[in-house]
């Protein structure tokens, strides 16, 4: 249930973020043509169903990131799985500006935020805000490429369109942020342009004013600069409390998970793998997670979240016995059709005691490998079983 | 003979006179060799280099007025040739010239660090003030942004190139290589694959890049900016790949986990330093550009090298302590060596440190490459020794998993106390002894190659152990030679025709070191080779035949001290010829005695040759039985001259090849032995004919020389009749040396199964006719058998003597 939630929440995000990236990529065309795009990649967005579904999507995608960040039992994590978890965290703080700063465009000052105008913006008035784009532009397209990956490497279609998907997820930013610079280029020229140019004509254009009449334009000048600073500080405001607010939830979450683990027991249990070593390691985590921790290679296709069952383990020996299968890890159990004493070692959470188990999958498995096991041309995996079944 | 002394003599003190300019660093400005340096010509010399400075022709005139350098010139062109004696004074003027412009030039490098120290706390200010002129916040931010895009798509690239290849890399890592050479192999190919990916990262961050057009300064720094990224890449994945800190199974060099990860760590952090200090000094040196009058990219730059220095120290001395404890033999030597080598390397780097900071490149880098080559080559030498230890030790784990039960493969591997003298090349040297027990820091679940056909190379591994480690030795030392040429702006394929002494003295030196590294190598293998040969020739042992080793181990020492001889007369010829010296007449000296020496010793040199065509025709073994004209026995030993023959009854032959024209060898292959014995007429053949045969048969089941009998005992029927008896023949072939026992036996057997079947040998008997009645008596029988033992005797003759044995 809620790995169905996060997947379709994540998934309209992505959609979302796609659509955003390859409006942007027409800027290698020009500022008109991402103009142009717009009203079909992204204004969509703003329209009511949409703007709801994406609203709700966040919400739910970052509060079941924290809720899973609160389930971990340690923070040593495959290399992917760090990566999505700290560029999830990332997301917010750096996106905010940019939400905020559209919706308060629109809403509080009125105008329809055109790319020209924010291009003129990221690259020539804030350049700190243009890099920190690029940062959440990176970032978010990785933590959701990461997240597709996991769930769809799994599919038996993927080995047939993988070769085709990879270019895409490289093409898909790589052209919007050189859409990015091309088109910021055009924007800093023009400016460049309209500044020769008014230095040229600007004395004789400018109209000559009566003093009465100065007074007054200074009078409304300032008072239309008070009122757009009211704004400003009101927008800004509105972004410091989302992050702000973030960082609450965060630290709450880090919190409660810390009290979690101190309920933990602090007992040792002793491991022994078969054709590996044998270890002594703290209880209260995973089977994988302990593999992990100890660098041993264990196979995990979907990344310890019970999909593949290629963690699995042959129980050899156990003492207590292990607690029984949850709905999750029977599931995919029986979708395997695994005998008896065989368990998914991201699910099982050994006790206190001994255990020996035997990985059952080979480390190097790929997704191309989960369904012709037999007739693959990875070596090591008929060499694996050969090995197991002698064994 | 003078002529060719007196430029002896010359060569050599203008050697020694640039060699202390080469040491100096100084190429001789004066571009002349020896012969065309006449006296006239010596200020067209002085003319083509620059203008000397006041101070120089001071010193110079100072020099000259000198009493004591007046009399050492007097007295050097009064005891030498007239050109040697110019060549040195021509080299002594070009060095005095460079000394002294090299002093000039540490002296205004002097002044400028002075003003730059005085200016050092103005110094942020000024390179503050200069960046804004050349660059707003504005400009700066656009520029990192601009460096982050493009490292997104060559890292987007990477992602890509790794999505295609990533299982190809998996499988190369996951899986055990038991041999040398699939380490290799997978060593090579995990490199071709983790550097591709670098590849198109560069590419794609560079390319990009490069397709935009940019301002001048925005360039200079995004430029830098990835050059410093793909560098401190490129750093880390070496590393990596050599040192693998986490797995042990993939490292290439002979460190335990706990020594691998912090020196991994260290070299990233010091490529880091090191190019982000290059990288800034290059863009101050940019952007001050000639306005630079406070010395503040001096400043800048001086502090990145001091910085990176100090790091390399600091990781020096925190490395040490941790290869000490991780060291697990404790020994004098490794103590000793432990407090030897981080000092050493301390002060290599402070030296370099120094040399940098004055300006004197050439010398620095020569620091740095002469001190660096002899910790190089035992750090390389010990790689190589653990690589073949390894392999070696994995080959006899898999001869024993192959002849015992199969194993489980993760059997813990124990090293033995290899002590090893072990670093990272570049960075930083020190000594460790390779721990005793590697920890097994991952249960790398081993896929065992069943790679048996390398069992029988085990033997060879050791035999390529020592020119491993001479090639590499051989490689080092000619790379570090071209550095060295190279930063002195040599080049060592033109070093030939240069015509300055010390890029001929450099030449030389060049040449005779590769001269003496080949021959080394070539010596090496060889010798190796021959003694792994002669090493596994057993000697016969008792009665059994020798094989054709023993040729071989008659030749195989023989072979050695001809090449040994060789090698050191070619090498010796090329140090002398490459040193100037006319080797022509040596050559032709060296004909003209080998003819007089080849007329005198003719008979001996016919000996050797015959001697060495004789031993490779296969003619005679030691041990074989051979016969010469009428000398026969087993041959005892070969000497490289003469053959040694033991004639069965004790006495011993020497034979001098040459005197050899024809030999005869029994003992090769078979032998056929033809037996005869005599009945009466009226004996049964086709009796005799079964009884051979059945003697025959049991003949072949005996245990002793059965096995020797290659054609068993056969009768021939009726040889030829003789007057009272017909001659019953028999032949067996057997192996050569097994036919006398056989023989025997077959006699024995013979006789006894004759007179079992009551078969009687034709004995040789006189009937005497006697024509009377009369009863003979006593002494008439007495004389006619006497008459009859005459006539008997008479006819026969004496039989031929059959073949002894030996």
């Amino acid at each position: 249930m809620i790995r169905n939630l996060r997947m379709l929440s994540g998934t309209v995000l992505l959609v979302f973020v796609t659509a955003h990236l390859l409006n942007m990529a027409f800027g290698l065309l020009s500022v008109d043509a991402v103009e142009t795009a717009r009203r079909f990649l992204t204004a969509p967005w703003s329209l009511l169903p949409l703007a709801l579904l994406l609203m709700a999507a966040m919400l739910v995608h970052g509060f079941l990131g924290l809720f899973s960040l609160y389930q971990r039992n340690t923070l040593r994590m495959s290399g992917y799985d760090r990566v999505q978890l700290i560029s999830g965290l990332l997301i917010i703080p750096l996106l905010a500006s940019h939400i905020v700063g559209i919706a308060a465009a629109k809403n509080l000052f009125g105008f329809d935020p055109t790319y020209r105008i924010i291009l003129t913006y990221f690259w020539l008035d804030a350049p700190l805000e243009g890099l920190r784009q690029v940062f959440v532009v990176v970032i978010a397209w990785i933590h959701g490429c990461i997240g597709m990956f996991s769930w769809m490497r799994l599919k038996i279609w993927w080995n047939r369109v993988s070769w085709f998907i990879y270019p895409l997820v490289v093409a898909v930013p790589v052209l919007a942020l050189l859409g990015f610079v091309e088109a910021g280029k055009d924007v800093i020229a023009e400016r460049a342009l309209a500044i020769t140019q008014q230095m040229n004509t600007g004395p004789y254009d400018a109209p000559q004013l009566s003093a009465a009449e100065e007074i007054a334009q200074q009078e409304a000048n300032a008072a239309a600069a008070e009122v757009n600073r009211e704004k400003l500080a009101f927008s800004k405001r509105i972004m410091w409390s989302i992050i702000f607010v973030f960082a609450f939830l965060l630290v709450l979450t880090l919190l409660a998970r810390a009290i979690r683990l101190r309920k933990a027991p602090d007992a040792m249990t002793f491991i022994r793998y078969m054709k590996g070593p044998e270890i002594n390691t703290q209880v209260g985590k995973s089977l994988l997670e302990i593999s992990r921790l100890h660098d041993l290679p264990h196979a995990n296709l979907c990344r310890g979240r019970g999909r593949c069952g290629t963690c699995r383990v042959r129980v050899i020996e156990a003492s207590p016995a292990l607690p029984a299968a949850g709905e999750i890890e029977q599931q995919t159990l029986d979708r395997l059709d695994c005998g008896p004493g065989v368990r998914l070692a991201c699910q099982v959470v050994p006790l206190a005691g001994t255990l020996a188990i035997e990985r059952i999958v080979p480390p190097d498995i790929t997704p191309a490998d989960l369904y012709s096991p037999n007739q693959s041309d990875g070596v090591a995996l008929t060499q694996w079983s050969a090995e197991v079944s002698d064994a | 003979m003078l002529e060719p002394k007196r430029r002896l003599a010359a060569i050599v003190t203008a050697a020694l006179l640039t060699g202390f300019i080469t040491l100096m660093g100084l190429n001789p400005a004066a571009a002349q060799s020896p012969t065309d340096l006449l006296a006239p010509e010596a200020p067209a010399v002085l003319a083509e280099s620059p203008p000397p400075s006041p101070n120089d022709i001071r010193e110079l005139l100072r020099l000259l007025s000198d009493q004591s350098v007046i009399d050492w010139l007097k007295s050097e062109s009064a005891s030498s040739s007239a050109d040697g004696s110019d060549g040195v004074i021509a080299a002594s003027v070009g060095f005095q010239q460079e000394f002294s412009h090299r002093v000039d030039l540490t002296r205004a490098r002097l002044s400028e660090l002075a003003v730059s120290w005085q200016n050092l706390p103005a110094t942020p200010s000024f390179v503050a003030a200069t960046w804004q002129s050349q660059m707003s916040v504005d400009q700066t931010l656009r520029s990192i942004t601009y460096v982050l895009i493009f490292l997104v798509v060559g890292s987007g690239l990477e992602w890509l190139y790794r999505q295609y290849t990533q299982h190809l890399l998996l499988g190369l890592e996951m899986r055990r290589q038991i041999t040398l050479w699939g380490k290799f192999q997978a060593a090579v190919k995990r490199a071709l694959l983790i550097f591709g990916g670098l590849f198109v990262f560069s590419i794609g961050a560079m390319g990009t890049f490069l397709s935009f057009d940019w301002p001048g300064f925005v360039d200079n720094l995004v430029l830098n900016l990835l050059l410093i990224v793909i560098s401190v890449r490129c750093a880390s994945t070496f590393s990596m790949f050599l040192l693998a800190p986490r797995v042990t199974a993939l490292r290439l060099v002979p460190l335990s986990g706990a020594i691998a990860r912090p020196l991994h760590n260290w070299i990233v952090i010091l490529a880091t330093v090191a190019t982000i200090g290059m990288a800034t000094s290059d863009i101050f040196s940019h952007l001050a550009g000639s306005t630079d009058a406070m010395g503040a990219a001096l400043a800048v730059s001086v502090c990145a090298a001091t910085i990176t220095t100090v790091l390399l120290i600091v990781a020096i001395w925190h490395m040490t302590p941790i290869i000490r404890r991780n060291a697990k033999t404790p020994t004098d030597l490794t103590k000793r060596q432990s407090h030897f080598w981080p000092g050493y390397l301390t002060i290599l780097a402070l030296m370099a440190l120094a040399l940098g900071i004055i300006n004197a490149r050439e010398l620095m880098e020569t620091v740095i490459i002469i001190g660096l080559v002899f910790p190089t080559i035992r750090v390389v030498n010990g790689c190589i020794d653990h690589l073949f230890f390894l392999s070696e030790h994995s080959s006899r784990k898999a001869i024993a998993q192959s002849e015992e039960k199969p194993l489980l493969a993760e059997t813990s591997e124990t090293l033995p106390n290899v002590q090893q003298s072990v670093a990272e090349p570049s960075e930083a040297e020190i000594p460790a002894t390779l721990p005793a027990t590697p920890e097994v820091e991952s249960g790398l679940p081993v896929v065992a190659e069943e790679d048996m056909d390398d069992v029988e190379q085990v033997s060879s591994l050791e035999l390529y152990h020592p020119v491993a480690r001479r090639l590499a030795r051989f490689v080092i030392l000619i790379g570090a030679t071209f550095l060295l040429l190279s930063s002195w702006g040599g080049n060592l394929l033109s070093l030939s025709e240069s015509q300055t002494y010390s890029g001929r003295l450099v030449g030389i030196i060049a040449d005779v070191l590769t001269a003496v590294l080949i021959a080394d190598l070539v010596w090496v293998w060889a010798k190796s080779a021959i003694d792994r040969r002669l090493a596994n020739y057993v000697p016969p042992q008792g009665s059994d035949a020798p094989g054709p080793e023993a040729r071989m181990a008659t030749l195989l020492p023989l072979l050695r001290v001809t090449l040994m001889v060789f090698l050191i007369v070619i090498v010796a010829l090329t140090v002398l010829s490459s040193m100037g010296i006319n080797i022509a007449p040596l050559i032709a000296g060296a004909g003209v005695l080998g003819i007089a020496i080849g007329f005198g010793a003719q008979a001996l040199v016919k000996d050797i040759v015959s001697g060495i065509f004789f031993l490779i025709d296969d003619a005679f073994r030691i041990g074989e039985y051979i016969e010469v004209g009428d000398l026969r026995g087993t041959v005892e030993s070969m000497s490289i001259r003469s053959l040694r023959v033991r004639h069965h009854l004790g006495a011993i032959h020497t034979i001098p090849f040459g005197e050899l024209s024809s030999l005869t060898n029994y003992s090769r292959d078979w032998v056929i032995m033809r037996l005869e014995f005599r009945v009466p007429f009226d004996t049964d053949v086709k009796l005799i004919k079964k009884i051979v045969k059945k003697i025959g048969a049991e003949l072949q089941e005996n245990e002793v020389y059965g096995p020797g009998i290659l054609q068993t005992l056969k009768s021939q029927g009726v040889r030829r009749m003789e007057e009272f008896n017909m001659v019953i023949g028999v032949k067996f072939m057997a192996k050569p040396g097994a036919q006398w026992l056989i023989r025997r036996d077959a006699y024995q057997k013979l006789r006894d199964a004759f007179e079992a079947s009551g078969i009687s040998f034709a004995q040789r008997n006189v009937t005497v006719e006697v024509v009377s009645d009369k009863e003979l008596d006593a002494e008439t029988k007495k004389s006619i058998a006497g008459a009859a033992q005459q006539a008997v005797e008479s006819a026969a003759g004496v039989p031929a003597a059959a073949p002894d044995e030996p």
